[in-house]
């Protein structure tokens, strides 16, 4: 297989395989864990408004009181690295075009140079965050093979499609062709990883809001 | 597998529902729940971050619940809940945490950890992991009716102390009472005067029932408890 039939072979039966995967990955995680359904609570709740869960699902994305103090690596690490891949993700002009031809549906696109650097900040993010993981002793007392392999699945398709932008060490040709397999890699990986979080933390986020509510303390 | 940890293994599997898992799931092992929890910031040791407490029961969740963590069990992969780590993680689950909640408050993608610490609590009682005070308290509410193992000729030497200090009639299951007091073992003994306080008022109107001649429950203070057919224990 020479690099343009691997470029092919990625741009089309290997994305297929990752998108199919991905979808009916994620749609069995989400069955797999919702469908497990709980017990009806026969406590009285004390606040009836319904709305604390909502509320959770959007407050929980900022610091409570104090905490950015405690832990400033990990939320503004995380908020540069997950805006930074946001952006990336849904405002380049070639995902936009992935996108357009999976689904129909494209948007205006930023400037090449911007995603650029957001690249090299979600980057620099990623890679400050690596080094918290490893030097903060409860991170590196939590952190599993995982932790680290979900890291680098992460990681790599920003690396490739940085470089393959701004030509560097391979051809434009072999690193896009790396570019889209690493983030095949990443779409495979989700579903079955902590990268799933992205889809529970809704749920988790208004499960803890309810209860608060029934609790009587709504947030 | 020994018959208590096969019946602790089944009653944390009964336990875990779809917010643990969906709580589980969205755990990035982010740490921040350490920076909470009072046990994490007074001694620095990583061993006390909150969704650590709750190890053995995310294996059992993956083991039981997920079809990775299935596939990977059958396969011998997996590494199996055990009766010696149970036995370790009791500092963890019950010494170690006060169930104040300040974790479920912090974590950014919304566990409820202390919602799984009480559920983790259920199948580590069941399997018989807990405190040598816990269980024999337990058994003593279950055999004698308190934690503390009072019977009745020990209410009611309390009783008669009582009585004599204020030469007031303590009513003990007096029909149609209008009010029943309840109180823990723990008040009738060390805090006599409880007692004394609810005579006083109430004897002098004739209506109170205080301390039915049974063993005491454990239950919160209530010191009165309007009933107009006195029941006990509720």
């Amino acid at each position: 297989m020479n690099e343009l039939q691997f470029l092919t072979w990625t741009r089309g039966p290997g994305l297929d395989i990752a998108v199919g995967i991905f979808l009916l990955g994620v749609l069995w995680r989400l069955i797999e864990i919702y469908t497990l359904g709980r017990k009806k609570d026969l406590a009285a709740p004390r606040h009836t408004a319904g709305a604390s869960g909502l509320h959770t699902v959007f407050r929980r994305s900022l610091p409570p009181p104090g905490m950015l103090k405690r832990s400033p690596v990990s939320y503004i690490g995380g908020y540069i690295f997950h805006i930074g891949l946001a952006i990336i993700v849904f405002l380049g002009a070639p995902h936009i075009l992935l996108i357009k031809n999976l689904v129909g549906l494209s948007w205006p696109a930023l400037p090449s140079q911007f995603i650029g650097l957001a690249a090299v900040v979600t980057m620099a993010a990623m890679v400050v965050m690596l080094a918290d993981r490893i030097n903060k002793p409860v991170k590196r007392f939590l952190s599993t093979f995982e932790d680290w392999f979900t890291w680098a699945v992460t990681f790599l398709p920003v690396l490739t499609g940085w470089m393959a932008t701004q030509h560097l060490l391979l051809p434009y040709t072999q690193m896009l062709a790396l570019h889209i397999l690493s983030a095949e890699i990443l779409l495979v990986v989700l579903p079955f990883s902590k990268l799933f979080h992205g889809f529970t933390l809704f749920g988790s986020r208004w499960y803890n809001g309810r209860v608060n509510g029934h609790k009587g303390v709504p947030v | 597998m020994s018959a208590s940890l096969e019946k602790g293994i089944h009653a944390l599997k009964e336990v875990i529902d779809a917010p643990i898992a969906s709580y589980f799931e969205s755990c990035v092992h982010c740490g921040l729940c350490a920076e909470a929890c009072l046990f994490y910031t007074e001694t620095g040791d990583p061993k006390y971050t909150p969704i650590h407490k709750l190890e053995p029961l995310r294996r059992v969740y993956e083991q039981e619940y997920t079809l990775l963590g299935r596939l990977k069990k059958v396969v011998g992969l997996s590494k199996l809940v055990t009766d010696a780590e149970l036995d370790q993680w009791q500092e963890l689950v019950y010494d170690s945490c006060t169930m104040c909640g300040r974790c479920s408050l912090v974590c950014p993608v919304g566990n409820d950890i202390v919602y799984m610490v009480r559920k983790f609590r259920e199948g580590m009682a069941v399997s018989g992991h807990v405190p040598d005070g816990i269980r024999s308290a337990t058994k003593r509410t279950v055999e004698l009716g308190g934690p503390m193992g009072l019977k009745w000729p020990a209410v009611a030497n309390v009783l008669k102390h009582v009585q004599e200090n204020t030469g007031l009639t303590v009513p003990v299951d007096q029909e149609g009472a209008e009010y029943l007091v309840l109180l823990s073992s723990m008040e009738i003994v060390n805090y006599p005067e409880y007692i004394e306080a609810i005579a006083k008022p109430r004897s002098s109107r004739r209506r109170a029932s205080v301390s039915p001649s049974r063993p005491t429950p454990t239950r919160r203070p209530t010191p009165a408890s309007r009933s107009a057919v006195p029941t006990w224990p509720r």
